[in-house]
């Protein structure tokens, strides 16, 4: 059975393994619909703090008392003068079904050097957004791309454009899911919570500067970078249905920018395939192009 | 097996565009081996350190480089086939060899981006299901593709035999093609935990001993497939079919079973080049059509194989944990099963441009 669980992790990991280039939400961050907090810590002894951070999503547990503090549930010893911060079903709101405004508690016993010490905390739950209008101006700016490129004589100055406000709203995006993170450090945060972006990045930069000098091929690589950033803020469509989001910043601000790379990078993804089109019939016969133009 | 299809297939794949080069199938060859050892390196780091939440790991260096090596290596192969003003139109027309890695590497991408909304959604997959859920298929699905391009790259030269170095980057490109289908299908495989049946005397239909079954069956078809389709393109260099059966069994005992008993895989793997070499032989004492050549083989292969497993399990447990009906029945499955996957994949006809 051991060999079993190992071989199913194993090839958990496979696939998991993957899963570290899309994460989108940094240090493990999700939406959620209810915030946790602690409210207090009995008794209190000097020299030993929990607090929750990022939302209630960890505590951070921090020991001064001179002696060793052991947190039960998860069998983690902090020494005196170090601290620990861990993420626990038993406080988090991942996961937990807590309609809005409703409030469950919660306990975590410790032992501080001997003394049972009790952390309780509670639960809130917080309205949910309607999802409806998020969808609807994502699939608007999907398809208002398309739509004017074919309205437009230019229309690769127009691609350049929307998928620089598709780069822009990822880069802000993930700027602020990586500041919503307390327990790790900034550098690393980053990059995991940019994964491939870090691909559609150059492409969409580096495609929309090249075909902004006048080589049409650079819009291949903006369609490429604005279909991946499309793809890969995917995961953070949960922002449209869920209250408290991993984001520094006003939420309404975090969808705003998952519709613009959602939206506008499918956008000028699909946008694309007639743009490009239109350009290379141009380059072919381009006195008939004028005519129909 | 020397064998030779009947008609020479001239693969013109490149026939619009520039051949590739060996130094693009040998470069793209390097980027897909880093891409999938680097998935599994992780992988094996995510399954046996705990809490392994910190980005910055060697494993995650290797899976991240790995996917930009392969993906930038496409964009240069497929750079100079393109013409200057690039269309979708131009992309769908690149060489099968280039397009399908290329939709291999989209797979990957797209699976990758689902697969984190569908763990936001649903939850992370622990047991079976991680088998199964759509995104993990379309992940497994984009490294084979990338892992096949360049085998299909090499498969666009003229000519029907391998030099030493075609043979050489054909196996490892099969080889890590094949692979995560193997460690994939773990629920359904001879080459995982269960080699021998529990011992009821009466086994289930649905239970250890019948999964077992359908694994040995669905191994045969994984192992026969790559010599298949290699043999239907080029006439087989000595000892590949024994490297794409043993490697993979080895490999899979390393990663799996390696607190387990050597034996099984071990049997696979020496099974393989004897039943490569009596097919061999046979080959120069009987005259047979070259269609009867391949169906023989796909009659033989997998019983001797699968054979020798169960007489050396018996020799090392002192049982094989079935009765006489199930032992011989099974090994009369796999030959018919074997000779099946000969006909279906020595039937693909090569797509014909509209």
């Amino acid at each position: 059975m051991r060999r079993l669980l190992v071989l199913l992790a194993l090839v958990a990991g496979v696939v998991l393994g993957t899963a570290g280039p899309a994460s989108a939400h940094a240090g493990g961050l999700v939406a959620t619909n209810a915030r946790s907090e602690v409210v207090t810590v009995t008794p209190q002894l000097p020299g030993l703090t929990v607090v929750a951070i990022e939302d209630g999503a960890k505590l951070r547990l921090t020991n001064h008392t001179g002696g060793p503090v052991t947190v039960s549930g998860i069998n983690r010893t902090v020494a005196p003068g170090d601290s620990l911060t861990w993420a626990d079903s038993r406080f988090a709101p991942e996961g937990k079904d807590l309609p809005a405004f409703r409030t469950a508690t919660w306990t975590v016993p410790l032992d501080a050097g001997g003394t049972a010490v009790t952390v309780a905390g509670v639960l809130t739950g917080e309205q949910p957004p309607n999802p409806l209008p998020w969808w609807a101006l994502a699939i608007v700016s999907a398809v208002a791309v398309p739509v004017i490129a074919r309205r437009l004589h230019r229309a690769d100055l127009l691609l350049a454009a929307a998928g620089a406000i598709a780069m822009a709203a990822s880069v802000t995006h993930v700027l602020g899911s990586t500041l919503a993170v307390e327990s790790a450090p900034p550098a690393g945060t980053f990059l995991s919570a940019a994964g491939i972006n870090l691909l559609a990045w150059p492409l969409l930069l580096g495609g929309a500067i090249v075909a902004l000098r006048g080589r049409p091929a650079g819009l291949l690589a903006v369609c490429a970078g604005a279909a991946l950033t499309a793809v890969f803020v995917l995961p953070d469509v949960t922002s449209f249905h869920r209250a408290v989001l991993p984001f520094a910043g006003p939420p309404a601000v975090e969808r705003v920018l998952v519709v613009l790379a959602l939206g506008v990078g499918a956008g000028v993804a699909v946008a694309g395939a007639s743009v490009l089109r239109r350009l290379a019939q141009r380059a072919a016969s381009p006195s008939a192009s004028e005519v129909r133009a | 097996m020397t064998t030779s299809v009947e008609r020479p297939q001239v693969v013109d794949d490149a026939s619009t565009s520039p051949a590739f080069t060996a130094r693009e199938r040998w470069v793209l060859l390097v980027a897909s081996a880093w891409l999938v050892i680097g998935l599994q390196l992780d992988a094996y780091a995510h399954a046996t350190t705990p809490e392994l939440e910190t980005f910055w790991t060697p494993w995650h260096g290797v899976l991240y480089s790995g996917i930009a090596a392969s993906g930038f290596t496409l964009l240069w192969i497929m750079k100079s086939r393109l013409p200057a003003i690039p269309t979708y139109q131009s992309l769908l027309a690149l060489p099968n060899a280039l397009r399908i890695p290329l939709a291999g590497m989209a797979s990957l991408l797209v699976g990758g981006g689902m697969d984190t909304l569908w763990h936001n959604i649903f939850g992370i997959e622990k047991n079976l299901e991680i088998f199964v859920s759509p995104s993990h298929e379309l992940i497994i699905l984009g490294m084979v593709l990338v892992a096949m391009g360049p085998a299909l790259m090499t498969a666009t030269l003229p000519g029907r035999v391998l030099s030493v170095g075609g043979a050489f980057l054909v196996a490892i490109s099969a080889l890590f093609a094949v692979l995560p289908l193997h460690i994939y299908s773990l629920h359904a495989t001879a080459l995982g935990f269960y080699h021998l049946g529990t011992g009821r005397a009466e086994p289930n239909v649905f239970s250890t001993d019948g999964q077992l079954m359908h694994g040995y069956l669905f191994s045969t078809v994984l192992l026969l497939v790559p010599i298949l389709m290699i043999g239907r393109r080029w006439r087989l260099p000595i000892g590949l079919p024994t490297a794409l059966v043993s490697i993979p069994a080895l490999l899979m005992h390393l990663m799996f079973a390696s607190q387990g008993p050597w034996w099984p895989h071990l049997t696979v793997a020496i099974a393989a080049p004897a039943v490569e070499l009596l097919l061999r032989v046979g080959n120069t004492l009987v005259t047979l059509p070259v269609t009867a050549r391949w169906i023989t083989l796909g009659l033989l292969a997998p019983p001797i194989v699968w054979g020798a497993v169960l007489l050396v399990g018996k020799i090392e447990t002192g049982t094989v944990g079935w009765n006489i009906h199930i032992v011989s029945g099974l090994l009369t499955l796999t030959a018919l099963t074997g000779a099946g996957t000969v006909l279906v994949v020595r039937s693909i006809q090569r797509l014909q441009p509209e």
